[in-house]
């Protein structure tokens, strides 16, 4: 600027700078005073000078800073000119007004203020007592609209969100504690209670579960570094590391139809070590098929169905794959028709096969009598049947002399002679008892053995079987096991004969045995199911001396030549606690809880379906059928070694003896429709995310 | 290839560069179980704070932190990156809730002004340039008074030394109220030029007829005080824009940097571990 702009008079203004916070009110009328106004926003005008009388005359006092003495002087006042005089130069006085950047100042506080309080208004209206405030907090911060499922929870945030309780401090203070998290998922389990105990593991499987799976594919028992650096990612501030949040996949407020259970590949594949691109390329091949009922679809049809009149005289062998399998009414799976209308013809004659040994017996009463002899030459040949040994064993007295009987026999023996004495005299309590008390003592003896609430269970079941079975009504109704006091007991009693419901007592009535009458008998069913429980030991161990008698009992009653021949059909599973299970349905116990894979028949039937041939066609479905389903080429004969080990234990191994004879589906044929543009290769397709942890652990 | 380009483009380069960064790695977070909105917020919510810092910096300036220049350098080309960081962080779509979608709207006008505010600094200087002597914002109404003063005195001694001259009617009617007339800001901002100065310009032009040598002397001398008067509105306009658009920037900035902390409270606590 040049000085010919500047105001006259004084030096050019040093006052009006940017970063002043007043200026003189006369500025905006372009006729500003030289000084400015205070910092505090006064004018000062009134003190730019004040003159000083001499005694002589006035002199101008006004600062260097300010313009220096002027030329002029004061003016003395007209009235008193030696009391008073006036500046020429004193400016008229005036407002000072705030610069621009103090009004900017100003501006930003007053914002900064606002916003302040509004925060403050929402964090209190966000925490406990929402309801009571001005507006609607929680409409506020929602970051946007429930699903549809969670719209219509009545009860607000606080269904969900534990943190709703909290006040602004807390909530202030809660936000860099990450434990609240895991309340919150615990929140929503409340109401998606059927995820199991473990619902927020990975896959809702139990630790174990997921260690013995990460060891099948990775030969690792720990988390991968991939996944440890995923987690660290997510903040796994949960203790347990195999925990997830809920909200780690499933994230609410995107909107009413959002869908939360959306995961693209690559998040799935995220936690997985072994990766691919797609389904296309990189997934692995499909295994074969196999379910928990042992049934060559390729042997049957190939081999049996037309041998039939030589093997099973009577069998109605079937024709197409309708006849067993029709589909369910949601369309998804096969159901089947059912073991009267699928195998009865050929296969019931060998459930009711009278010539195999059942462990369901009461005899050696020939050996008991012996005690009174004396004569232990039968000591031999003992071999308690199974239901009867397990009663006896309840007494450890008589479990030890059992053991040492069967370890080591030496005729003549004076222990041994106790020994069979002893277990006589046990025989004979067991025997009165039955008849006494019935159900309760075989209860009472078996919870001897047994702990936990689940064999709890299976014994209830089997005493519950036996009672229905008629078996205390027969003991009772005879006078079974009186005969044994004496070996000239009365020709009257011994000539009688009870046969009750499936329980049949010999002539001589030196034994009672149960064979089943008909397919899926209860009381077998329980007492398979027990001794599979309690055969918990692995069959690596049954070379040792001290293995579990119940894993005799166990191989017994699955053997192929056993009483109902069970196990010939129904497959074994040892689960993850080492238990060992029938399976009594085509898929495992834990059937209708979800599985890692799902497969929805009815839409590929209908694409596959050649529209032109006569709708319902049978013929038509059993080749579309087989465009998947191929089958294998059939095996040979079943033989013993199809059903059990050397060792008499059944088959455990899932991939073993569970072919269903047909070839593993082709990914190739899945492949031709299910890509990205077309039918779509998300992973969840096809397999479920949460599935349970007692699935069957697939080896 | 001169310095300040040169510098820009690396700038630019830089910036591009750390933006494709940006972009590719909350890509491939993004296809984890990771969610990447924590993670692209965090970074906003510290470059919000850096960008907002340099207010701070410009409060203290004896500490040794870098000139104001770096500063602004550093900020201007920071404040683009959180854009490409804000995009990521509401994944490219508008967000849901009220709260987050006002937050967005603050953060949208303190970019907006910002990016205003960089285009005044980069084109308003030259146009002030080219405005002739360059007058402090401050001191522009003093200035314009002085013209003011020029013109009337100039009228004055016309009036005194011809007799029944027909200029102050004129001054009265066509140039009085466009000296007192306040800066036609828009027109100036926009056009460059008030839209009050071209007809000013005929009439002083279509005056000239009527004059005698004398009276257009004394015309002419008050022609260049009112085109220094117009240069003067034109000045005040566009610096009063350089100054005006901070009345936005700044307390928007106050007001994003006061929601942001709010929303990581929130978020924090009620997000239940989607994390």
């Amino acid at each position: 600027m040049s000085n010919t702009d500047s105001p006259s008079g004084f030096d050019t203004n040093s006052y009006q700078l940017p970063q002043q916070d007043w200026v003189c009110g006369h500025l905006a009328d372009g006729s500003p005073c030289s000084i400015g106004p205070s910092t505090k926003g006064s004018c000062l005008a009134e003190n730019i000078c004040h003159p000083q009388f001499d005694g002589k005359k006035w002199h101008c006092t006004r600062p260097n800073a300010w313009g220096g003495q002027c030329h002029d002087g004061p003016i003395p006042d007209a009235a008193c000119p030696e009391e008073k005089a006036i500046c020429p130069h004193q400016p008229a006085a005036c407002q000072p007004a705030r610069s621009l950047r103090n009004r900017r100042r100003i501006v930003t506080g007053l914002v900064f203020a606002a916003s302040l309080g509004i925060c403050l208004l929402i964090l209190g209206g966000s925490s406990g007592s929402s309801s009571s405030t001005l507006f609607q907090t929680t409409k506020i911060i929602s970051p946007g609209p429930l699903s549809s499922p969670h719209s219509v929870i009545q009860e607000g945030c606080k269904a969900c969100h534990p943190s709703s309780h909290l006040t602004p401090v807390s909530m202030v203070s809660e936000a860099w504690d990450f434990h609240h998290k895991k309340h919150q998922s615990e929140l929503c389990l409340n109401c998606h209670q059927d995820f199991g105990e473990h619902a927020m593991n990975a896959h809702s499987a139990n630790p174990e579960q997921l260690t013995t799976l990460r060891k099948q594919s990775t030969g690792k028992t720990h988390l991968t570094s991939d996944q440890i650096w995923v987690r660290a990612l997510i903040g796994d501030q949960i203790s347990n590391a195999e925990e997830l949040n809920c909200a780690t996949c499933h994230q609410e407020h995107q909107g009413a139809n959002f869908d939360l259970t959306h995961l693209t590949n690559k998040q799935c594949q995220s936690c997985h070590e072994n990766t691919f691109h797609s389904f296309s390329e990189g997934h692995p091949e499909f295994e074969t098929v196999r379910v928990r009922i042992r049934f060559d679809h390729s042997s049957h049809f190939e081999q049996h169905y037309k041998n039939y009149p030589f093997l099973m005289p009577g069998g109605i062998p079937k024709q197409n794959c309708n006849e067993c399998h029709q589909l369910s009414s949601d369309g998804a799976t096969f159901q089947l028709a059912g073991f009267e209308a699928m195998c009865a013809s050929c296969h019931e004659s060998q459930i009711l096969d009278f010539q195999m040994p059942t462990a369901l017996r009461l005899d050696q009463f020939e050996f008991l009598k012996s005690s009174e002899t004396s004569d232990s030459s039968t000591v031999k040949s003992l071999e308690l049947p199974p239901f009867m040994e397990l009663m006896l064993r309840a007494d450890e007295k008589i479990a030890v002399a059992i053991d040492t009987l069967q370890e080591s026999v030496v005729s003549g023996d004076e222990l041994q002679s106790k020994n069979i004495a002893l277990i006589a005299e046990a025989t004979r309590s067991l025997l009165i008892e039955l008849k006494q008390q019935g159900a309760e003592v075989v209860e009472q003896r078996l919870n001897r053995f047994t702990e936990g609430p689940k064999v709890a269970k299976l014994v209830e079941s089997l005493v519950e079987a036996l009672d229905r079975s008629q078996f205390f009504e027969l003991l009772s109704a005879s006078h079974f096991g009186e005969n044994l006091k004496s070996e000239g007991s009365d020709d009257s009693v011994k000539d009688r004969e009870f046969t009750l419901s499936s329980w049949t007592m010999l002539n001589d009535q030196s034994s009672v045995e149960y064979r089943p009458q008909q397919h899926a008998d209860p009381l077998i069913k329980a007492w398979l199911d027990l001794m599979a429980n309690q055969a918990s030991a692995s069959y690596e161990e049954v070379e040792s001396p001290h293995h579990n008698r119940f894993d005799d009992f166990f191989r017994a009653a699955v053997s192929p030549e056993a009483a109902g021949r069970c196990t010939k059909c129904h497959t074994v599973d040892r689960l993850l606690d080492g238990s060992l299970r029938i399976n009594w349905g085509i898929l495992p116990a834990d059937q209708f809880q979800r599985q890692f894979s799902e497969f929805v028949h009815r839409p590929h039937l209908t694409l596959m379906q050649d529209r032109s041939a006569p709708e319902a066609s049978q013929a038509v479905e059993e080749e579309v059928c087989l465009k998947c389903h191929q089958p294998e080429e059939p095996k040979p004969f079943f033989n013993r070694s199809a059903f059990v080990l050397s060792d008499g234990m059944p088959h455990t191994d899932f991939h073993h003896a569970n072919s269903t004879g047909y070839l593993p589906i082709q990914k190739r044929d899945c492949v031709q429709c299910h890509q990205p543009k077309m039918a779509g290769d998300n992973c969840l397709q096809c397999h479920n995310y949460h599935v349970h942890e007692n699935s069957v652990l697939r080896r | 290839m001169r310095a300040l380009t040169r510098r820009r483009t690396i700038n630019v380069c830089l910036t591009l560069l750390v933006a494709f960064v940006l972009i590719g790695a909350a890509w491939i977070v993004k296809n984890t179980l990771v969610e990447t909105h924590f993670l692209t917020g965090w970074f906003f919510f510290v470059t919000i704070i850096f960008l907002a810092a340099y207010n701070l910096r410009k409060a203290f300036p004896f500490l040794p932190l870098g000139t104001s220049a770096q500063w602004l350098q550093v900020h201007i080309y920071a404040g683009l990156l959180s854009f490409v960081l804000f995009l990521i962080h509401i994944d490219y779509e508008l967000p849901n809730g009220f709260l987050e979608s006002f937050l967005a709207s603050v953060y949208l006008v303190v970019f907006g002004s910002g990016l205003v505010g960089l285009y005044m600094s980069r084109t308003f200087p030259k146009r002030l340039t080219d405005l002739g002597e360059e007058v402090i914002f401050e001191q522009i109404p003093v200035v314009r008074n002085n013209i003011q003063t020029d013109v009337e005195d100039a009228i004055l001694e016309c009036t005194e030394e011809i007799h029944n001259s027909e200029i102050p009617m004129f001054y009265r009617n066509e140039i009085y109220p466009f000296i007192m007339r306040r800066p036609d800001r828009w027109s100036h901002f926009v056009y460059g030029y008030s839209r009050y100065w071209r007809p000013l310009q005929k009439k002083l032009s279509d005056a000239k007829r009527l004059f005698d040598e004398e009276e257009l002397n004394a015309l002419a001398k008050v022609e260049i005080r009112l085109s220094r008067k117009h240069q003067l509105d034109t000045q005040e306009t566009l610096q009063f824009a350089l100054k005006v658009w901070l009345f936005i920037h700044i307390p928007a900035t106050y007001s994003l940097l006061t929601f942001t902390a709010l929303h990581v409270v929130l978020v924090q606590v009620w997000s239940g571990g989607a994390l």
